[in-house]
């Protein structure tokens, strides 16, 4: 499928340091991909690059244009929230709804007041008389009524209760995902994306670590729950990351020979947390 | 078109104080009229324009010269004064009615050919308490228009619509520039009626002549007036405008600070280094050049004095002179030079969020 995102070589320099080095990545359509790595990785350098909310070095394509001289074009069919507060506080729902429709070609005003009836918010309240929740149930509305071709969300679910949260990701994933639109989000909270990604970007102080589908990670890495007794004879096929349980020593393992981590005790497909702090202590020593 | 004129509507949503101050204005004034108490409250009157109304005799306007004369005698001390001002003790009563009078009573008692010039100025003086008040909304809107939204960071939602940075630049341009003055030529319009119908109202109960208020050709000229004062404004003050705009899109924190320090610090070191003014007549030039062409180079308060000759003929010369000056034409070719930088500043501001 076509890349919707290609990025090469793509450098941000703040100063003396580099948010982003030399990073190259391509996003196909039809992707939910999970862009993943601890504070003051990147992270929001790069969407921002995407989004052509800054400049950069390298070469960025977004839906076949350089996004920072055709911002506005790209936005036609790019949508985004960048995180849970930047909804004007001034402006009325009824007003933000109107303004939407006039200026959006690909709103549909009536997906948005489907989503906006299933929610206690007022069409006459204003932005800032609603509770955080609200202010996420109003953006998500306006966000996925836009029949955009890619969705980047920043850290949309930051501040919010895990009970909207996980209704958050669900009606992402329920009502909006149709198999060919295209989602990038970053989040802190991994484990309650990890079911809807199809896949990882790993980045960690300006580089990517990881680059993977979610297919490609459940065939490479793998998680082995070993007893204490065995642990050394694990030892010996270098482990990712060690980490000591109840009863079970807990290896992480990179293209290991599945037939021998088998005999040692229980495989699994690893969490993308686990993998993460594995990779990024790996990274990092 | 349709899509600028929703970008439009945003900025009045946003500084609803556009409307809502001149709406609390017109209150006021209506207010005013409803109590009888019009705007300026109350207005002193000449004794001698009065004469003739208030039944004062010509041995009364001798005394009131000598009266006027001995008040303000500084080689005589106050009890001095006290004792020469007794024997005017019956005058003065009888003059009392002629203080703080309502402007009704005071079209009553001066002269006919008197009358119009007083009208006129109560037209120009709410007219320009308009202007004042919108001016004023227009500076702070301008330093507000590209810094809000980033302040608050809602500049992240406004940049996921499509819509460019021109667009968005230009339409806060064209409210700053165009829509606030437009605002307050209607409000200052409402605000002459308003006082008119005030006016006449008290000075048909109370039976005095006001038919003046409407005279064609005094309600003619204040429209004009608010015509031509709004033509200048829009023109005169674009580059204004757009400097302030310039100063709210790359403002790191206080706009109000960036756009001010500046040209202070200029100014102060100009007069540091050469002892000049030329700076700080020029700032003073550009701001209040409307003003300044209207009513002269005193611009004095209008409305306070019911001498208003200067101020009237003041109005014609002055802004003729205004709009063809070539520094209303370089006015506008900065603004537009500006324009396009902020939008330029807009556009590519890296902001370290």
């Amino acid at each position: 499928m076509a890349n919707l995102i290609e990025a090469a070589g793509l450098t941000k320099t703040f100063g003396s340091t580099r948010a982003l080095d030399g990073v190259s990545f391509a996003i196909g359509e039809g992707r939910i991909v999970g862009l993943i790595g601890p504070n003051g990785a990147g992270k929001t350098t790069a969407l921002k690059a995407i989004l052509g909310l800054s400049r950069f070095e390298g070469s960025l394509n977004v839906l076949g244009k350089d996004p920072y001289r055709h911002r506005h074009q790209i936005m036609q069919e790019v949508c985004f929230i960048a995180d849970v507060a930047v909804l004007p506080r001034w402006i009325r729902v009824s007003q933000v709804v109107d303004f939407v429709a006039a200026t959006h070609p690909r709103f549909r005003p009536e997906v948005c007041e489907q989503f906006l009836s299933r929610t206690d918010i007022k069409r006459s309240s204003r932005v800032k008389e609603l509770s955080k929740g609200m202010v996420t149930q109003l953006h998500l509305a306006i966000v996925m009524a836009i029949d955009a071709r890619l969705l980047v969300l920043d850290e949309p679910t930051l501040g919010l209760d895990i009970l909207m949260r996980k209704q958050f990701y669900e009606t992402l994933l329920n009502e909006y995902f149709d198999g060919e639109r295209t989602i990038l989000v970053t989040t802190h909270q991994v484990e309650e994306v990890e079911h809807i990604l199809t896949d990882l970007l790993f980045i960690d102080r300006g580089r990517i670590v990881l680059d993977a589908s979610m297919e490609d990670l459940a065939a490479r890495y793998v998680q082995l729950a070993v007893r204490p007794d065995r642990a050394d004879e694990a030892r010996r096929l270098n482990p990712l990351s060690v980490r000591q349980g109840l009863g079970r020593v807990h290896m992480l393992f990179a293209d290991a020979p599945r037939e021998e981590l088998d005999k040692l005790g229980d495989t699994g497909v690893p969490s993308v947390a686990d993998l993460f702090v594995a990779l990024m202590q790996g990274a990092r020593s | 078109m349709n899509r600028f004129s929703w970008l439009i509507r945003r900025e009045f949503w946003e500084h609803r104080a556009i409307w809502v101050a001149p709406a609390i204005v017109l209150a006021i004034l209506l207010l005013g009229a409803v109590t009888g108490n019009v705007f300026i409250g109350n207005v002193n009157v000449d004794h001698e324009d009065a004469a003739e109304r208030s039944g004062l005799t010509e041995q009364d306007i001798a005394d009131l010269r000598e009266l006027k004369r001995i008040a303000s005698d500084e080689s005589l001390s106050e009890a001095e004064k006290a004792e020469k001002l007794k024997k005017f003790e019956d005058l003065e009563t009888r003059l009392d009615h002629l203080e703080h009078l309502s402007p009704d009573e005071v079209l009553a008692v001066i002269p006919a050919e008197k009358r119009a010039k007083l009208v006129t100025v109560v037209y120009v003086a709410v007219t320009a308490v308009m202007f004042m008040v919108l001016g004023t909304i227009g500076f702070f809107y301008a330093l507000d228009s590209l810094y809000a939204d980033r302040r608050d960071r809602s500049v992240l939602f406004w940049k996921s619509l499509p819509l460019s940075d021109t667009e968005t630049v230009a339409s806060k341009f064209a409210v700053g520039v165009v829509a606030i003055p437009l605002v307050a030529a209607v409000a200052a319009i409402l605000a002459q009626l308003v006082v008119a119908v005030g006016i006449t109202v008290k000075g048909a109960i109370a039976g005095n002549d006001v038919g003046v208020m409407w005279d064609g050709s005094v309600l003619g000229a204040s429209m004009l007036l608010t015509g031509v004062v709004t033509a200048a404004s829009i023109l005169w003050y674009a580059p204004l405008v757009a400097y302030l705009m310039l100063a709210s899109a790359w403002a790191p924190k206080s706009p109000f600070l960036w756009a001010i320090l500046p040209p202070m610090a200029l100014v102060l070191l100009e007069k540091i280094a050469f002892g000049t003014n030329t700076l700080w007549q020029f700032i003073t030039y550009r701001v209040f050049g409307v003003v300044k062409a209207l009513f002269g180079d005193e611009s004095q308060v209008p409305g306070v004095v019911i001498r208003s000759d200067e101020l009237m003929q003041g109005t014609g010369s002055g802004i003729v002179e205004l709009f063809t000056s070539p520094s209303m034409l370089l006015g506008l070719v900065v603004a537009a030079a500006l324009v396009a930088v902020t939008v330029w500043v807009r556009r590519y501001r890296d902001e370290t969020i």
